[in-house]
């Protein structure tokens, strides 16, 4: 049976190692009016705003990942 | 191949769905919640309840997959009529990862369902393989629009004559 939790996991996934290995890279962009500077300008939305849902969906993720680890170390720590 | 005993009477009636005027439905209506952050935070809510906690860890230990029970709470929540089948899916990352938190911290044993059984994907590519051999070899000699035919002809031959086959 087609389930697509695993499908939309994946891609969850991806989007936040993706995440991960731009925020790793420098990435400031040269200074200029052009197309590129527009997007760039629009996607550094902070806050309620996202650009898609699914932005607001990997950072409820993240954020449960980081309560689990959090969670695991404590555990850790108290056995 | 087993053959069924008893007649399949736990299944739908064909045509059961339009037993109702259109819009009598929970999920025929519009979504009581439209984005995915009150989804979220419904879902959320709920799973931090006790009684609900419990229920996940239960099922967890049945041996159902986490993905398979994610998706079976979005579906309940279409079904009532709480969100849309879009806004369902795309909550479905954030319902599993709370239920793997729910079931790390209790310290129980799952199956995230994304497992991979690398000899089955074998033994699906071996059976593949196969087809397109004996498909090759019956093709051997024979007009491809020939095969086709005879192909057609075979599936009408075994589609259903019932009341709803009718043309």
């Amino acid at each position: 049976m087609f389930n697509p939790a695993e499908n939309i996991y994946q891609a969850v996934d991806k989007r936040i190692k993706q995440g991960k290995i731009i925020a790793e890279k420098d990435t400031k962009m040269p200074k200029g009016k052009g197309i590129l500077t527009r997007v760039n300008k629009q996607k550094n939305v902070s806050g309620d705003q996202y650009l898609e849902p699914i932005d607001y969906v990997v950072d409820a993720v993240i954020t449960l990942r980081k309560e689990k680890e959090a969670l695991m170390e404590n555990m850790n720590g108290n056995s | 191949m087993a053959i069924r005993e008893e007649p399949p009477l736990v299944a739908p009636i064909p045509g059961m769905s339009m037993t109702h005027e259109v819009g009598a439905r929970p999920w025929q209506t519009p979504p009581q919640q439209t984005t995915v952050q009150e989804v979220i935070a419904h879902y959320i809510e709920r799973m931090q309840d006790d009684s609900i906690t419990e229920q996940i860890i239960n099922i967890l230990q049945a041996d159902v997959p986490v993905t398979t029970l994610a998706n079976t709470i979005q579906l309940a929540g279409v079904m009532e009529g709480r969100h849309s089948i879009d806004v369902g899916v795309l909550v479905i990352p954030v319902l599993m990862e709370m239920i793997m938190l729910i079931a790390d911290a209790e310290g129980i044993e799952y199956a995230t369902g994304m497992e991979r059984d690398k000899e089955a994907e074998v033994k699906d590519s071996r059976i593949l393989a196969g087809i397109s051999k004996a498909r090759k070899e019956l093709m051997n000699g024979k007009d491809e629009e020939e095969v086709l035919v005879q192909e057609t002809e075979e599936e009408l031959a075994e589609m259903p004559k019932g009341l709803m086959g009718r043309r």
